[in-house]
């Protein structure tokens, strides 16, 4: 045996960064390290914990992480695995035959993941028809102690030791032996990491050639030699299986009998994507909450539909992301919630099973990054397909609150009924024994009491109905603001920057006298930037406090007011002729602040459009066009610049920033807009050549 | 020699930023060249693929243009020895781990917040055009870019295959770091330390 001396091929800092920002969380570093087995054609994946307890870890804890894949050769360790980002996987898709499996692992990151686990590891790995395994010994925390000078910079000052032993010619495979452990395992750690590697295989395609991950632990007695085996799924309150057969060309869908109000299962034609088989499971509240009482110490979660391909996980593609909110939504199943949410099924009330396979379905393309799929039609019509799926729960969950709301007020009313048939049929006893009189007054009295309660009952229900209306507009409003507060954030460090650098140049240059025009020129800016500060600080405060009430108002009758009386003192002002010509009535359910804010800001851009103008005229006119309430609004000014008809509406786009424009006005307009489910763009100007023109469309509410 | 050029690539800078005022005192007025739009800024860098050139990038760059992730692809379709420095306000946790790991992947130099000191943007800079002044592509680039077009369109090279290569052909294998042209690197590299070696002998002498 000899012992040589191996480096790593890159430097501190991106050793750092994605080390530590990439690998944020263990189990993700496992999942790592097991994908990587799969992409070196391993059946068999043994992940071993020993002595890693809260009461039991020591400098001799380990974890051992051992496939009987490829293996790797020397100058595999060296090209691949110690260089950042290797290429290798990302120039093919598939490991080699014979397996030709698609690779699932993150590009390069394998090796970060073993610093996240423990600052010590020993790499054995052994190519098959080889005489000698290769065994490598990297010491981690040497390359933290590398990283805190200040002098030295690159990896390539740490050496590994690394030496060949004698190993049996058909012995293959990697082991990885990881010790010095940074944090403690317990058993529901365990256990959350095997809620999450038992996504990686579909429990219902089982895997050919088949990938066993096996978890052993010294400690637990629950992870004895224990096969990673997908639970099946229980307690949803609706469960589907649709399948698909190729000769003779029908594919299960889901339909909403409207007649029998139920969910049938119904043949389709294969669609182009190819068949496809889907399991579906729908968790209604109370299904939802016994799931999670049940689980509710482990990591097992209703979260949405997973493809897998040919038996093995494409996406959510394979990676872990603890917090749900950052998980990818590739089907755009979330994205639906923004309109009419109670009523939408999202990925927290569906587990969905979807496999495909490369035999049937080879225009569902994997995409090169291994994030989704090659957006083409096939994938468009897939994605379409599932979403046509949860339309048909939704209106089955629609229907569940119909029958819930109808059985209460059926309820209420015949209680009512009964209440008056008790207190004639007291009367007519009365009437009949007039000496039961006294005995019969506390009943009398009773019956009245019930009386009014049940119709207190009906009152109220009647108006949760009109809160529960009340709340899901709120709601919406309350949707664009989490878009806002994104926007915002981004928008006030982007200010905050530029007032810095030009405080900084103050501090740094004051007084020069070379200098005074540019002295100048930021001074203005600097105020400029604090007042569109204030601006979006005053727009986000709208949101606060108790002022979103909803009110119902003729929007006729309100365009009319606000043109006719309230901006008039401007438009005279500014010596703008102004028409405003509303058809039809229409009523709109709707904060009216937040409606008054978009004409308010589309007049406060048109004086800046018109000021060039001799004859200025703003013009605002709406009527019904299909299932909409159309409103244009236009101007005879400037117009926006062609390519532009985008952009205006984003946060802080101006091109009036020598008139203080702030590029917040246009945005507030289409926030505005969208909280109260509307749309806006920009249409073909009424006033050619000149001006701009904007179309605001209200959809009818059902 | 050729000036050393820096493109901005923001827009949310403005001509006169202190940060742009700055770098022009440093690196010269006409050699820092603003551009908002990305779309626009490609087209600099692609007719410009012979200049030295630094570019700081702004990760996100409006509707309806390349955003950094793609910008970045382009350039590097094009060259590898061009430096990108992602100057951005966007925090560096929202920035997606495909995005981060394209960046490390295709050589970003760094990554700075806008929220940054300027002299902190500035010394990023300026190590970056130490590191083209002394990177043996960029200077066997520039050494190649001097040529004429017609020197330039002849052949220059014959490997042991037979393969012909004009210095032009040569500008791209090392620009996309084939294998040719990293040989190519190690060849004069090698041969470098060669030259300086023996010269010092001589100087010993």
């Amino acid at each position: 045996m000899s012992e040589k001396n191996l480096k790593w091929r890159f430097d501190v800092n991106t050793f750092r960064l994605i080390g530590r920002e990439l690998i944020t969380d263990r189990i993700t570093a496992v999942y790592e390290l097991v994908k990587n087995c799969y992409d070196a054609n391993a059946t068999k994946v043994i992940v071993e914990f020993i002595d890693v307890s809260p009461e039991a870890l020591n400098e001799k804890s380990k974890i051992i992480i051992s496939d009987d894949g490829h293996g790797m050769s020397y100058t595999d360790i060296r090209d691949k695995w110690m260089v950042v980002g290797t290429a290798s996987k990302r120039s093919t898709l598939f490991s080699p035959p014979p397996f030709e499996r698609r690779y699932v692992g993150e590009k390069g990151i394998g090796r970060f993941a073993v610093d996240k686990l423990g600052g010590h590891v020993v790499i054995e790995t052994k190519e098959v028809d080889t005489n000698q395994k290769l065994v490598v010994n990297i010491d981690w925390n040497a390359y933290d102690e590398l990283s805190k000078s200040p002098q030295l910079k690159l990896f390539t000052d740490v050496e590994n030791s690394y030496a060949f032993v004698d190993a049996p010619k058909e012995e293959k495979g990697t082991k990885l032996i990881i010790s010095s452990i940074e944090e403690t395992w317990t058993d529901l750690d365990i256990n959350r990491l095997e809620k999450e590697l038992e996504k990686i295989v579909s429990p219902f395609h089982p895997l050919n050639p088949p990938f066993q991950i096996v978890i052993n632990s010294n400690e637990y007695d629950a992870y004895k030699d224990k096969p990673v085996k997908a639970e099946s799924i229980k307690y949803s309150s609706l469960e589907f299986k649709l399948e698909y057969n190729v000769e003779k060309e029908w594919q299960e869908t889901l339909k909403w009998d409207k007649e029998k109000n139920k969910i049938i299962v119904d043949r389709v034609s294969i669609k182009p994507f190819g068949g496809i088989n889907l399991r579906l499971f729908y968790f209604d509240e109370a299904a939802k909450k016994k799931f999670n009482r049940i689980y509710k110490n482990q990591d097992y979660r209703i979260d949405g539909i997973k493809i897998y391909r040919d038996g093995l996980i494409t996406t959510p593609f394979a990676e872990f992301e603890g917090i749900r909110d950052k998980k990818r939504d590739v089907l755009g199943i979330d994205k639906r919630l923004w309109s009419g949410f109670l009523d939408k099924v999202g990925t927290r009330e569906i587990i969905g099973i979807l496999d495909i396979t490369k035999e049937n379905n080879p225009k569902i393309i994997d995409s090169t990054n291994r994030q989704d799929f090659v957006d083409n039609e096939a994938y468009r019509e897939l994605k379409e397909f599932v979403i046509a799926q949860l339309k048909v729960l939704e209106e089955f969950k629609k229907n569940e609150r119909k029958l819930l709301k109808q059985k209460v007020d059926q309820e209420l009313v015949k209680a009512n009924i009964e209440v008056k048939e008790f207190t004639e049929a007291l009367k007519t006893l009365e009437k009949n024994n007039p000496n039961l009189k006294q005995t019969l007054k506390p009943l009398k009295e009773q019956a009245k009491v019930i009386d009014i309660s049940i119709k207190k009952g009906i009152e109220q229900q009647e108006k949760e109905r009109k809160e529960y209306i009340r709340k899901e507009n709120i709601y919406v409003s309350l949707m664009s603001l989490q878009d806002y507060a994104i926007h915002v954030s981004h928008a006030v460090r982007t200010a905050l920057g530029k007032v810095k650098r030009m405080a900084e140049f103050f501090k740094d240059r004051f007084p020069d006298p070379k200098l005074d025009s540019i002295f100048k020129e930021y001074s203005h800016m600097i105020y400029n930037e604090m007042v569109n500060l204030n601006k979006v600080i005053d727009f986000m405060l709208s949101y606060a406090g108790s002022n979103i009430d909803m009110e119902d108002f003729n929007v006729k009758n309100h365009l009319e007011d606000l043109f006719n009386k309230a901006y008039v003192p401007v438009f005279d002002a500014e010596d703008i002729k102004h028409i405003v010509e509303v058809q039809d009535n229409f009523v709109l359910h709707a904060n009216k602040k937040f409606f008054e804010d978009i004409f308010e800001n589309l007049i406060s851009n048109s004086i800046k459009a018109l000021r060039n103008e001799e004859s200025k005229v703003i013009k605002c006119s709406g009527f019904i066009e299909d299932d909409h309430f159309v409103i244009y609004y236009s101007d005879n000014g400037e117009g926006i610049r062609k390519g532009d008809e985008e952009k205006i509406f984003e946060m802080y786009y101006t091109t009036t920033a020598d008139l203080g424009g702030a590029g917040i006005g246009l945005y507030i307009v289409k926030t505005r807009v969208e909280s109260l489910r509307g749309t806006i763009s920009v249409v073909e100007n009424e006033f050619k050549p000149r001006g701009a023109t904007f179309k605001i469309s209200f959809p009818f509410k059902k | 020699m050729e000036p050393l050029k820096i493109l901005v690539i923001h827009d949310d800078l403005f001509e006169n930023d202190p940060l742009l005022y700055t770098l022009r005192e440093r690196f010269g007025r006409d050699n820092v060249i603003l551009e908002k739009k990305s779309s626009q800024g490609l087209e600099y860098i692609y007719n410009n693929l012979s200049s030295k050139l630094i570019v700081l990038l702004d990760f996100d760059l409006g509707a309806g243009e390349p955003h950094a992730p793609e910008v970045f692809k382009r350039i590097r379709e094009k060259t590898s020895l061009i430096y990108v420095i992602i100057y951005t306000a966007k925090q560096f946790t929202a920035i997606p781990n495909e995005a981060l790991i394209d960046f490390i992947n295709n050589e970003a130099l760094g990554i700075i917040q806008s929220t940054a000191d300027i002299p902190e943007v500035v010394g990023m800079v300026e190590k970056a055009a130490h590191q083209l002044d002394t990177r043996v592509d960029c200077i066997l680039e520039q050494w190649i870019a001097k040529h004429s077009e017609k020197e330039r369109a002849k052949p220059y090279l014959t490997t042991k295959s037979g393969t012909i290569y004009t210095l032009d052909d040569l500008i791209v294998e090392i620009r996309k770091e084939t294998e040719l042209g990293q040989q190519l690197e190690k060849s004069i590299l090698q041969l470098a330390i060669e030259l300086l070696t023996s010269q010092k002998r001589q100087l010993d002498d």
